[in-house]
């Protein structure tokens, strides 16, 4: 009797705590998709038609109408204030589930650090839906250029010119913190429209180099024009620049936190977004569609041709975020410097 | 060479293909004739409609109505004095004015000829081009726009009545530009504290203020129809072909110019036409701004020349030339089409099918245009108490409907109340349109001249020759006393 009684209790017990440590994750996974059938998704795409932010939400759009059955998704392009508007109407908008957007991820890090008072966000409170892509950052020089490795650019008899296109932009924070770490001099040449005027002037031999994506660069780089110097990251991860040398390589452990830094706020790249009050189960159908959705083959054949992808989950993409800002606090001096 | 025009002629005139020409020159007729879409709009939702389309089909599709959205906004321009898109800002001050006196369907077929054969220039000169177009392209850097954008400007003192109403006016237009970050520094000027003057004054929002609803607001107060009620006339569509012909040199002209100014890098869609209509303005003795053919015929003759220089930088480099460039770059990528070097060399074929199509697309329009002149310059003879509310509707909703912000609204609203204040003390608004236009890319293209040359970027040899056009430009009428165009 005991026995049994013993192994009914213990049995109990088992089950009790399998309940207990499955109750809460059951909670997570709960999904209300039945609130979805006939509504209406906003995308909110805060750059205009025809830009990269817009392409990705463009080729998203019909397969989470499809992983998230009977729903119509709208993207809407809320243009201005280098994405500010867009990413502030996102966060204000409504936590019902019903609006999503694709931000400008390191940019908004940024600004938020900065606390830029046109920011009236908080991305610690948003929803993290998850990443569509984040990019390796180069330095990028024309093939006729005599530079061939960082140390040449180090050794340089003059101050070597690079390309931005604005005080306070992506490029122009990336071109601060990259050759701060290599410990080299260097003058801007700021005002280019975007990545094309700027790529053009660096073409014409007007400035040395200029940093972006690898993305932005890819084109002219593969027909030969442009070759890559460095990239910003931590390891040779990138299978389409693995012959270039990484900062880390570069500089040494020394810088190794600073380049860290630098490379978790690079990484946090157009996440997808929901604004703060987002009930778990709505997020998580929001945050299984995407993942569907990057999984799909139609979409990875769209990606193959037009923009690459690097899906994260959303929960990944939160924890990207928490490492995103924590490292960009550390380099707020440093950024806040450049910017004098 | 001849082998891939061959190839590429024999592409263009495969049924299909023509097919999605016509369709993609009514689809983007649509686009450009509606005020506030515009090609990049129409290119980036149309794209997805190419998805089961192949390589051949879907380029042309999209060049074709990539070409029809222009002369679509040239319709709107003449017609009800709103253009359609920032490419027909020009337009509108002498087609407009047109339309008033009675000559619609002329000004219809001009800007629909000038167009079709600026179309076939740039074409032309692209493809003549082709084994020099690297060298072309590295030439011009910010000096050379710097240079091209004041050419433009010069226009100011010659609008209007008066000198001094003219520099007025521009001033306006300058200071109005310089609203939002500065380029260089990124300071913020006169944002008045909202986020949505960051990015300076949208440019279609205050386009739409200044002419559609300053024209609709005109045109209740004076009542009747747009067109004077005296004449019943609508100009006769041929006499608008043949205008074309008759200021021929003019044409070639300005269609270089709409070229040149397609090969500059950052150089937007509305830049070409005024600095077209300028040009015209400056060297031709004319009634410019009161129903000037030449007005039309300037700056539509540049609009799609300008085409075949954005192709330029994109077929040399792979990078875009134009905002639309870089939608069908996606388009193009998308159907395995690699656009760079290949299309000079392996897929040379493919860049004959796009010049052919442009080509095909723009004589297309341009055909559609003078068929329907007659019909739709019939507009003008609608009585203002139906013709203006239904304006004064699509002005608000394309100006909203774009980007879907409600400030975009309040400047239509404001600047169609400049425009009225402009109008009644009789100030130019073409003026200010020039200034607010070039406004930016004249100090961008300043500020950039002089932190990578300094002052010495003035002795570069193409900014020197652009500088004397300017100067001679600016010392033609008092020299020559504007007699001898020999065009008039």
């Amino acid at each position: 009797m005991i026995t049994s009684h013993y192994k009914i209790s213990l049995l109990l017990a088992g089950l009790l705590s399998l309940a207990l440590t499955l109750l809460p994750s059951a909670e997570a996974q709960e999904k209300d998709y039945a609130f979805y059938k006939g509504k209406v998704i906003e995308f909110v795409v805060p750059y205009a038609v025809g830009g990269g932010f817009d392409a990705y939400a463009r080729g998203l759009k019909p397969h989470l109408e499809n992983y998230i059955p009977g729903t119509t998704v709208v993207i809407r392009n809320m243009t201005g204030g280098g994405g500010l508007t867009g990413t502030n109407q996102l966060y204000r908008s409504k936590g019902d589930g019903l609006t999503v957007g694709i931000i400008n991820g390191a940019g908004m890090v940024l600004n938020q650090i900065l606390g830029a008072k046109e920011a009236l966000y908080d991305l610690n409170k948003m929803g993290w839906v998850g990443r569509v892509y984040a990019d390796t950052h180069v330095l990028a020089v024309p093939s006729k250029s005599p530079f061939r490795t960082a140390q040449d650019l180090k050794n340089a008899k003059r101050t070597i010119v690079m390309a931005q296109t604005g005080k306070g932009s992506d490029d122009f924070f990336l071109t601060y913190l990259a050759f701060k770490a290599l410990g080299i001099p260097h003058r801007n040449i700021i005002g280019f429209q975007g990545a094309p005027e700027a790529i053009m002037a660096v073409l014409r031999g007007e400035e040395d180099g200029f940093m972006d994506s690898y993305s932005t660069l890819e084109k002219v780089i593969k027909e030969g024009e442009m070759r890559v110097i460095f990239q910003v990251s931590l390891a040779r991860d990138d299978p389409r620049i693995k012959d270039s040398p990484t900062l880390l390589e570069l500089v040494g452990e020394d810088a190794g936190e600073m380049i860290t830094g630098i490379s978790s706020v690079f990484a946090f790249e157009r996440p997808i977004a929901a604004p703060p009050g987002v009930s778990p189960a709505r997020l998580n159908v929001l945050r299984e569609a995407l993942w569907a959705s990057l999984q799909d083959p139609g979409m990875i054949e769209w990606s193959k041709k037009v923009r690459p992808i690097l899906p994260l989950r959303g929960e990944e993409t939160e924890k990207l975020l928490r490492q995103a800002l924590a490292a960009g606090n550390k380099l707020k001096p440093l950024l806040e410097d450049s910017l004098k | 060479m001849l082998d891939a025009a061959l190839q590429g002629l024999l592409m263009a005139a495969e049924p299909g293909v023509l097919l999605y020409v016509a369709f993609g020159t009514v689809l983007g007729l649509i686009f450009g004739v509606i005020p506030g879409l515009n090609g990049p709009i129409a290119l980036a939702l149309l794209t997805p409609l190419t998805y089961k389309m192949d390589a051949a089909s879907a380029m042309a599709f999209l060049l074709a109505t990539y070409g029809a959205v222009s002369y679509g906004g040239s319709v709107s321009a003449i017609l009800i004095g709103v253009p359609g898109t920032g490419e027909n800002v020009a337009t509108c001050f002498d087609g407009y004015e047109m339309t008033k006196k009675g000559e619609a369907g002329r000004a219809l077929a001009a800007s629909a000829t000038a167009s079709g054969l600026g179309a076939i220039v740039g074409v032309v000169v692209l493809i003549a081009l082709l084994p020099v177009l690297r060298g072309i392209v590295l030439s011009f850097g910010p000096p050379e726009v710097l240079m091209i954008s004041l050419w433009g400007l010069t226009a100011i003192a010659a609008l209007g009545g008066s000198i001094q109403r003219g520099l007025i006016s521009g001033g306006i237009g300058l200071l109005l530009a310089t609203v939002g970050f500065e380029p260089v520094s990124g300071t913020l000027r006169y944002a008045l504290g909202t986020i949505y003057l960051y990015d300076g004054i949208n440019l279609t929002a205050a386009l739409i203020g200044l002419f559609a609803v300053t024209e609709s607001i005109s045109l209740v107060a004076k009542g009747g129809t747009i067109q004077r009620p005296d004449i019943r006339a609508i100009g006769s569509v041929l006499e608008g072909v043949k205008d074309v012909f008759r200021h021929w040199f003019l044409f070639v002209r300005c269609s270089i110019i709409g070229l040149i100014v397609g090969i500059m890098p950052g150089v937007g869609g509305a830049v070409g036409n005024i600095i077209a209509y300028s040009h015209a303005l400056q060297t031709t003795k004319g009634n410019y701004g009161t129903g000037d053919v030449r007005g039309v015929i300037a700056p539509e003759s540049s609009v799609n020349s300008k085409e075949g220089g954005d192709l330029i930088p994109t077929i040399a480099f792979g990078v875009p030339g134009a905002a639309s460039m870089a939608i069908l770059l996606n388009a193009f990528y998308l159907h395995g089409l690699n656009p760079g070097k290949e299309l000079l060399t392996t897929k040379l074929s493919y860049t004959f099918l796009m010049a052919f199509t442009l080509l095909v697309g723009n004589i297309l329009s341009s055909l559609f245009g003078l068929s329907f002149a007659r019909l739709l310059s019939k507009i003008a003879l609608v009585r203002a108490s139906v013709l203006a509310p239904l304006i004064l509707v699509f002005s608000f909703l394309g100006s909203y409907g774009v980007n879907g912000r409600i400030g975009d609204v309040a400047v239509t609203f404001l600047f169609g109340l400049l425009g009225l204040w402009l109008k009644k003390y009789d100030y130019v608004r073409a003026a200010v349109v020039i200034g607010l236009v070039l406004g930016e890319i004249i100090e961008r293209s300043y500020h950039l001249s002089i932190q990578t040359f300094g002052w010495s970027f003035l002795l570069r040899p193409l900014t020197l020759i652009l500088l004397a056009f300017t100067i001679l430009t600016l010392l033609y009428p008092v020299i020559w006393g504007k007699e001898k165009e020999g065009e008039a």
